[in-house]
């Protein structure tokens, strides 16, 4: 995923300005871009989650194909098109909409999202850690650390990538370009290797086997959701919420020469969220099949079966080079609070709270709904963008309200968000909506909140 | 100096992905494969740091 969290390497130019034509970038710089900031190490949680889910063959493959495209739609139709009439970052656009108290709420919110997603990076480098010093690590669905060596492997790792994170945050982009192609080359091995282990010989036999031996369907683990074509569909396509609908990428597509660019997310849809979740999945498929009452969702000994040392490596490599960005964007997010702080002291802390969160893996066996929360959570700053940029001038109301008029803060946008965040709430804890499909119905719900409160709000101002 | 290791990179990506191909079709055994992804990797990382455009962003 990035993940999910992931594009979105910090573009610290034009910050508070629209992007010139001369910075433009092409297509081949966002097809590079999504493709490797989308094999990420909670790849290796994701798919197996899925797999503990009671998914049957034809659900994940077609609810991944069908959710992925939607994604790659949701950034070529909605982030991209206003991105790049606009040329601004998200931050800006937000100050300009919803005033510079609103956006801090914001970044707060973002901060803490993803310094939990740093957390369960640094519980799946971990686990490669595990497979060397051999001490036990938690099982499926356990929330609690269950070894001391466990604690001391997650909190080495995290110490280690908090300090790069917060002092050598280019050396690591630098590994993590490099990186890419060979993770991605591993991910296609775990994924042959797998298949073969599982008695594949030909790849006529595919359809068969993925059907009766690997994505058999039935009832999911203890404590898991069912999945059905329609959990993973919306999964696929609301995992990377918070950056297309959401609108996050407007920082990204800023730059691109052309709005249809934002067809290039393909790249990271169907090389991360398609390829690796399903080379993933199989590698959980395996240790199920060898020893059914082996549960436990941990990357390390998943890679190490299929792929020896370099495995390992891979899981620490997609990792780190993902929880390093992260560290650095909570970080940052943290400091917008407080401007004159160190980013350097703001990141080695953010990194050090991701590093206890990721002792206990209740972010990491939870993924799948810490994933969903974080989109609904961050949907209704994209709806208000969204409706600001397309539907207020033609209802005649004013769009950049807050830059208009001098507010620190746009009660329309403001509320719209919390009361949208208020009835997503109430349709999972009363309704018995799962979580996995509530940002839709959320999206239209901010959206008519945002046009009735402007239309209040204006009206009052004009008087 | 580049060009070389450019082609290096590549022969090492192809050996990072070969050997899980040949495991399949039964030419090498689990551990041969592993080997062979093992040495793969380290001249990956050897090789590419030469030609491949630094950038952070």
């Amino acid at each position: 995923m990035s993940d999910q969290p992931h594009s979105h390497d910090p573009v610290e130019e034009f910050e508070r300005e629209r992007v010139p034509d001369r910075a433009l970038l092409g297509l081949k710089s966002y097809v590079g871009q999504f493709a490797g900031e989308h094999v990420a190490g909670t790849e290796l949680m994701i798919g197996p989650l899925f797999l503990a889910a009671g998914v049957s063959a034809f659900d994940l493959i077609v609810g991944l194909i069908v959710g992925n495209l939607l994604a790659v739609l949701s950034w070529t139709l909605f982030t991209a098109p206003i991105a790049t009439r606009v040329r601004l970052t998200l931050y800006f656009q937000l100050e300009k909409i919803c005033g510079r108290k609103l956006v801090t709420l914001y970044n707060v919110a973002n901060g803490v999202m993803f310094t939990f997603l740093a957390g369960a990076m640094i519980t799946v480098s971990a686990t490669a850690l595990g497979v060397w010093f051999k001490f036990p690590m938690p099982g499926f669905g356990d929330l609690m650390p269950n070894s001391l060596g466990w604690v001391i492997a997650v909190l080495a790792a995290g110490a280690l990538f908090s300090f790069v994170a917060a002092y050598g945050y280019k050396f690591v982009s630098e590994f993590a370009n490099m990186a890419v192609p060979w993770m991605v080359a591993v991910f296609i091995a775990f994924g042959i290797i797998g298949l073969r282990q599982l008695g594949l010989t030909s790849l006529g036999d595919f359809w068969h086997v993925a059907q009766t031996v690997i994505w058999k369907g039935g009832d999911p683990m203890p404590g898991q959701v069912k999945f059905t074509f329609w959990h993973v569909m919306f999964f696929a396509w609301f995992c990377n919420m918070a950056w297309h609908i959401g609108m996050a990428d407007l920082s990204l597509f800023r730059y691109a020469k052309k709005s249809w660019y934002g067809i290039a997310s393909a790249a990271g849809m169907f090389i991360g969220h398609f390829m690796a979740w399903i080379a993933a999945s199989i590698l959980y498929a395996l240790q199920l099949h060898q020893d059914p009452t082996n549960t436990a969702v941990l990357p390390g000994p998943l890679a190490y079966r299929a792929c020896g040392i370099a495995g390992l490596l891979c899981v620490i490599a997609a990792g780190w080079t993902t929880a390093n960005p992260t560290l650095y964007r909570a970080g940052l997010a943290f400091q917008s609070l407080v401007p004159s702080s160190s980013r350097f002291r703001v990141t080695l802390l953010t990194g050090l709270v991701a590093s206890v969160t990721a002792v206990f893996p209740l972010v990491t066996m939870k993924l799948l709904d810490f994933v969903a929360l974080w989109g609904m959570i961050l949907m209704p700053m994209g709806a208000v963008i969204f409706v600001d940029f397309w539907v207020l001038p033609r209802l005649g109301l004013r769009s950049n309200f807050a830059e208009a008029t001098g507010r620190s803060i746009n009660w329309a946008a403001g509320l719209a968000w919390f009361l949208t965040m208020a009835v997503c709430t109430a349709l999972v804890q009363f309704a018995g909506v799962q979580i996995y499909f509530v940002s839709l119905p959320g999206w239209f719900v901010t959206a008519i909140l945002y046009v009735a409160l402007s239309k209040l709000w204006q009206k009052k101002e004009a008087v | 100096m580049k060009r070389i290791a450019e082609i290096l990179s590549w022969i090492a990506l192809a050996v990072t992905l070969a050997p899980a191909c040949l495991f399949f079709v039964d030419k090498l055994d689990l551990a041969q494969a592993q080997a062979w992804m093992l040495v793969a990797t380290v001249l990956w990382f050897i090789a590419t740091p030469f030609w491949m455009e630094h950038k952070a962003s």
